[in-house]
This record gives C-alpha cells, structure tokens and sequence, in this order.
C-alpha cells in the first residue's frame, strides 16, 4: 500500500518523501482574496494552496525526480463557468501532471475528453457509497476512487475485492469531519464576524445548545446526549483498520492523509506515523496485536494517548 | 402567495399519516426514505401506501437515500412494486445506474435535494459576510448548462429544491421543472448517528423514531432540528421573493415534520 499525502509548497516534498510518502496531492490557487465563491478546490483559503502555476510545474518536477507521482485538486462540488476555462487553462499549462482530484461531473467528462492522458480520481464528495456508484463514475473515465470514511469495514472491503481493476485511496488519518463529506452544506471560510469561528459543527465558539425530546423515553435521551458529546470528539484516524487491509493490496490501495494546513511537523509526523504502521503489518499476526503496536506507535510519535476512536467499523464493539 | 397551478405535494411516512390528508389539498404524496437506507420502508409498507395512494387519486414520489450495496438491494426489491409513472427521487448516482441496469423505464427518476450542491448553512443572510458571496451561495451545480444537459440525457426532467434563506440564481432549461421542498431545509447528514448504540457501527434499531433533537446556536435566530441522522432548519415563509421567483416551479412539496 502507497500513501498520498498534501503538501502546500514545493520545499515541503523532500521532507514529505523522506518520511514515507510515495505520492502527493495539492491545490492551485490563482486569487489573491480565496474564499469558497472563488476557490478552486475545496480548501478556499490561500494557506492551502500553492499561488501560481509556475510553483506547480516547479513541484511536479521535482515529484519526479523523486520517481513519486502528483495529484491536482479541482475538487469543489461544482464550478461556475467561467471557472471551467480557467481550470482547462491550468491543465494545459501543466503537462507532466499524472492526475487530478475531481467531484463535479461536467468537470471530470470534460477533463475525460480534453486530457485523456490525465488520471482522474474522484473525490470523496462523489460519495461512493455502493458498488453502483463506482461503475456509475467508472463509466465516466474515473480509475481511482476516493472513498468515504463513513463506509463501515465490511463495505469498504467488498468495493476493494470487487474492483481490483480499480485505484483507491483511503482515509486514514486527519479528516474529522462528523458529517458525511460530500453531503455537508456547511460553509467554512466566508464569515467575517469578528471572532467568530468557521467550524460551525464543532466550534465552541458558535456556542450551540442542544435539546433533546424524547417523550417517555429517558434511557435513549441520554445515550444521545451522550452520543453527541462523543461525536464531537477528533475521530482523525484508521490506523488500526490497516490490519483488515492486508492480503487486498494489489498496489491499488493509496492511504490517504489530509490537513493542507497542518504545520510541516504535524504532517511528516503523520507520514512517518502511517509508513511505520505499514512495516508493523508485515509481521504482525492478529488484530488485537496489531492494535497494540499501533497504540505504542502513536504514543512514540504523538507523545500522547490514541482516544482510542477509529474510523472504520471493522472490529466489533 | 403560490399560483393555484401549482402541484401539492405533501410528505407522509405511513399509510396512516396518509388517511389525514385530504385530496383537495394534494394531489401527490412522497413517501420514502430519504437520507437513510435503515429507514427504507419494508416492501409490505410501500405495497400498502401505494395501493392507498392509487386508490385516493394520488400521484407518487418515492423518496430513496444515499445507500450501500445492503440499501441499494432493498431498493431494487422495491422499484419492481411501484405503480408505473412514479417518481423516484434519487439521492445517489449509484441508484440511477440501477434502475437502469433494471430496465425501469415505467419509473420517473427525477434530481433530489443532496445531488443538488449548494450550500445550505444556516448562517446564511443572518451574519455578516462579503456582499459578492451571496451570488455564489445562490448558485448551485444547476447553474450550469453541462449539468442541466446531463440530467437532460439521463432522462432527469425534475428537480429538487428547498425553500432556503438565500434563495436561487439558476436558470433552468424549459424542459426542467422545479419541485421547492418546505417548510424543512437540509443542512447535514452522518452515518455517524447519534440515535444508533454505536457511532460507527451500522446496528441501528430506529430509535430515531422515538425523539428529536432541537438546536439553538449564539446570535442564530434559527433552530436545528435534528431528526434522525440528519440536522435541518425551517423556513416557513413562502411569500419571500425567492420562493416565487424560481424559474419553472411547478411543484410544492410540504412536510409537516423534517423527513428521515
């Protein structure tokens, strides 16, 4: 299994390679004030994003010399259009890049048909959730599916046996979003409320009050309330679910991190943490072993106590 | 006010929310599940609420889900029980691939609310935020002509839509119509939810049905209510502009409680 990692500058590749990444993604952002009506990718603020397409052709050659890959992220649920020249513009500027992260389906027929060359990924935000879903994107020229997190393990399994043919990456560390990806309609970066925070699901700031109605039906309220205090908490890894991973690699399978904005530390920390866990599953036996080992890992690397929150559902509670 | 030829649809979630509603208020009924696949009805639920419906007069609209294979199975086994020329209202491409894949060319698919991409944060028009953002947070995939041609060769003449604060920009083609969703506008959903014993397992014994959660934010003048795994607002007022000023609305669609 490969890892795919974000990166916002060309000086954070050497660092990012040397901690284990064998692929990176990134964004590309032409404006000089980013917010979501005019971002090109889904991270509508200038720290996450490299600033000219100068820097891009700059950092896929240097991706290169490494004998890693480069993924561009054009993946905004949709464009206006006037943006879609702008994005054909780019991918014409950028020859060398071996594929981009897409969501809008007007924009992954048009890339299809103007770069056939191009891999497409699509993005999380297409929301495979079925195996429907796969072939539905699979027949527009997609070869690589990014999947949701909210699959639970057995899912995530089926699709992977069942689609060899087929590149996937999947989340494993950083993505605490606790809705469904693509089917959230908060918004993030457009508020200029003083002090007021983005994150409007989690953000203490937003100071959200939660009431719950359960007419004759006390012993559900409270496992809700405390289902939604547990909710809130930064579920941000699936390093223990690797173990499930094992045997179904036919070196299709991309684990996926995220946080653009994350510090470099933070980042090759996540990168080392993951490529460590890859070496412990060569010998590890059973799941309860592995996890083990991974819960040291992460003390070693983090210096501090998994919460003990995995993402993905393999093992039973 | 809305014109009079305008279609009445009203959302129900059995058959016997569907003896309370009279024919002279509606003519369409929804029925369905549309943002869990646990909350699919049982083929014997839809059979029952179908028969019903025909037998009163109403038209129908089945409401599906994003789902799993697990949901899109249920689903299949229910498509080959609905009277011809009911809409489907899709929530997930991988469900359009299999009606196709089915052959049902005796249902009606038509574009639901969580395929339209647009922002529904209900922050919208009660803070403060940059005048030119409010054309983009109008617009949505609809806006563009590539998607409406997409629908269009998909066999997709409906679409979806909710009755939200900020209102919408898109320009339909004369062969789109537009069906406004109200009172309840979709924010959010998670297959992490809060009413199941485990967030992240999928055993769900629906106890989403016995409560609700009711939301109040800082400086919000609006509630979220949560029902089930999925968060809404309310925006009741129908004489707003924006209401009556989408292009091709043909259809209202009321729901007296936020749907699953």
């Amino acid at each position: 299994m490969k890892i795919t990692a974000p990166i916002v500058s060309a000086r954070e590749i050497a660092p990012a390679i040397k901690a284990g990444a064998d692929e990176l993604y990134f964004g590309l952002d032409l404006n000089r004030d980013t917010n979501d009506a005019n971002a090109l990718n889904l991270y509508p603020t200038p720290l996450a994003s490299f600033r000219s397409i100068a820097s891009v052709k700059q950092a896929i050659e240097i991706i290169h010399g490494y004998g890693k890959t480069a993924f561009l992220c054009f993946n905004n649920e949709f464009y206006l259009k006037e943006q879609y020249g702008l994005i054909t513009g780019i991918l014409r500027k950028l020859k060398g890049l071996d594929g981009v992260v897409l969501t809008d389906v007007p924009l992954i027929s048009m890339i299809r048909r103007q770069f056939p060359r191009l891999k497409i990924a699509v993005s999380t935000r297409t929301n495979i959730f079925n195996s429907s879903a796969l072939e539905y994107f699979a027949g527009l020229g997609v070869k690589r599916f990014v999947l949701p997190r909210d699959l639970y393990g057995k899912d995530l399994l089926d699709i992977i046996k069942n689609y060899r043919r087929y590149e996937f990456e999947i989340f494993m560390k950083n993505e605490n979003c606790p809705y469904v990806n693509g089917l959230c309609t908060h918004t993030h970066n457009i508020w200029n409320e003083p002090g007021k925070a983005q994150l409007f699901c989690r953000d203490k700031r937003w100071d959200r009050k939660d009431a719950l109605f359960f007419p004759g039906n006390s012993a559900i309220k409270e496992r809700v309330g405390l289902a939604l205090q547990e909710r809130l908490k930064t579920l941000n890894c699936g390093a223990c679910s690797l173990i499930y991973l094992r045997g179904h690699d036919r070196d299709n399978i991309y684990l996926k991190l995220t946080g653009r904005m994350r510090s470099d530390q933070s980042s090759w920390k996540d990168v080392e943490f993951i490529k460590t866990a890859l070496g412990l599953l060569q010998g590890s036996g059973s799941e309860a072993d592995f996890s083990g080992e991974i819960q040291k890992l992460y003390k070693k690397i983090y210096l501090k106590d998994c919460d003990g929150g995995c993402w993905y559902a393999f093992r039973k509670h | 006010m809305p014109s009079e030829n305008i279609e009445k649809a009203v959302y129900v979630s059995s058959v016997r929310d569907l003896s309370e509603i009279s024919r002279r208020s509606f003519s369409r009924i929804y029925y369905g599940a549309e943002f869990c696949e646990n909350l699919i009805p049982l083929p014997g639920q839809v059979t029952r609420v179908s028969t019903r419906a025909r037998k009163e007069g109403f038209a129908l609209s089945f409401l599906t889900p994003y789902c799993t294979d697990a949901g899109l199975e249920k689903l299949s086994k229910i498509f080959s029980l609905l009277p011809d020329r009911t809409e489907v209202i899709l929530n997930d491409f991988g469900v359009l691939k299999r009606m196709r894949e089915m052959g049902l060319n005796n249902l009606i698919p038509v574009l639901g609310r969580l395929l339209v991409k647009y922002k529904r944060d209900p922050r919208i028009t009660f803070f403060k935020m940059e005048k030119r953002l409010m054309g983009y947070l109008r617009s949505s995939n609809i806006n563009i002509p590539e998607f409406q041609e997409f629908l269009l060769r998909n066999g997709i003449n409906r679409i979806e839509i909710e009755n939200s604060f900020q209102g919408y920009n898109f320009r339909p083609d004369k062969n789109i119509r537009v069906s406004l969703y109200y009172p309840y506008v979709y924010i959010s959903t998670a297959v992490r939810c809060v009413f199941k014993r485990a967030l992240n397992l999928p055993d769900c014994r629906r106890d989403c049905h016995s409560g609700i959660i009711k939301s109040t934010v800082s400086g919000l003048p609006v509630n979220i209510i949560t029902r089930g795994n999925t968060e809404f607002y309310s925006n009741s007022r129908l004489d707003s502009t924006s209401a009556l000023k989408i292009l091709n609305m043909d259809r209202m669609v009321f729901f007296a409680r936020p749907p699953f």
